[in-house]
């Protein structure tokens, strides 16, 4: 039918009344490939971050010297950024470790605790290992990220943040 | 007895078609939405082991999806040339 012979009636209403079910269904399946599409883009984020934390930088920041830490001392300094708060810990045995101070499970500060050479979290008990940062007992999910350190000419450096 | 006419039947039968395409459809999607919660899970535990693997999976239900709009288009063209 040309567009002159078609009447208005018709031109405002393109679907008979038959074809109704027909054209939901299929403007519906339409609309689910589309949101499939979506999907998929939106789970490239996860991609994009994985990217950007394997490649990210992170600058050489002197401590403090190692006469300045005492074995079963802590030290608290702020590593990558001015709002990461770390600990740097001499363990019993005098072995230098330093992790994010942010408990895993709510962001709770926590503490070290030198007689038993771990960390506790006061907001819901949680405890990490000194020396691994691996969850002792409480609720976090997964061990604290740990700061890798660098002796040089007596001077403790944080060169970088595993497991983040 | 209810007689329908041809047209309102071939309707019919595009619809049952569509139907049967927009389930697999669905299912290809709630695959994609739980990869997604995988995902994020793992990214929420600070891992990202999964994300290319969850990634790769969902394409390939987008890609799925897209071959079985290829049909969509099929049956709408021969419900069009009837």
């Amino acid at each position: 039918m040309s567009d002159e012979t078609t009447p208005k009636w018709r031109k405002d209403f393109p679907i008979e009344w038959g074809a109704d079910n027909y054209v939901t269904r299929r403007e519906f399946t339409k609309f689910l490939v589309l949101t499939s599409g979506a999907t998929a883009i939106g789970n490239s984020y996860f991609v994009v971050q994985r990217y950007r934390e394997e490649h990210q930088k992170f600058a050489s920041q002197q401590i403090c010297r190692v006469d300045e830490i005492k074995p079963g001392e802590a030290k608290l300094f702020r590593y990558p950024t001015e709002n990461d708060p770390a600990l740097l810990i001499r363990l019993s045995t005098g072995e230098l470790v330093a992790y994010k101070q942010r408990c895993t499970h709510l962001s709770c500060p926590v503490q070290y605790r030198a007689g038993s050479d771990r960390m506790e979290c006061p907001c819901h008990n949680g405890a990490f290992d000194a020396h691994t940062g691996t969850v002792l007992e409480g609720p976090p999910p997964r061990p604290l990220p740990r700061i890798t350190l660098v002796v040089e000419n007596d001077t403790i450096f944080a060169r970088g943040v595993e497991g983040s | 007895m209810n007689l329908k006419n041809p047209r309102q039947a071939h309707l019919e039968q595009c619809s049952q078609a569509l139907v049967t395409l927009m389930i697999f459809v669905m299912v290809l999607l709630l695959l994609q939405l739980w990869l997604v919660t995988v995902a994020l899970e793992e990214y929420l535990a600070a891992r990202h082991g999964l994300a290319i693997p969850t990634f790769a999976a969902s394409c390939g239900c987008f890609l799925l999806n897209l071959w079985l709009l290829k049909y969509v288009y099929d049956i709408d063209r021969k419900s069009g040339d009837e």
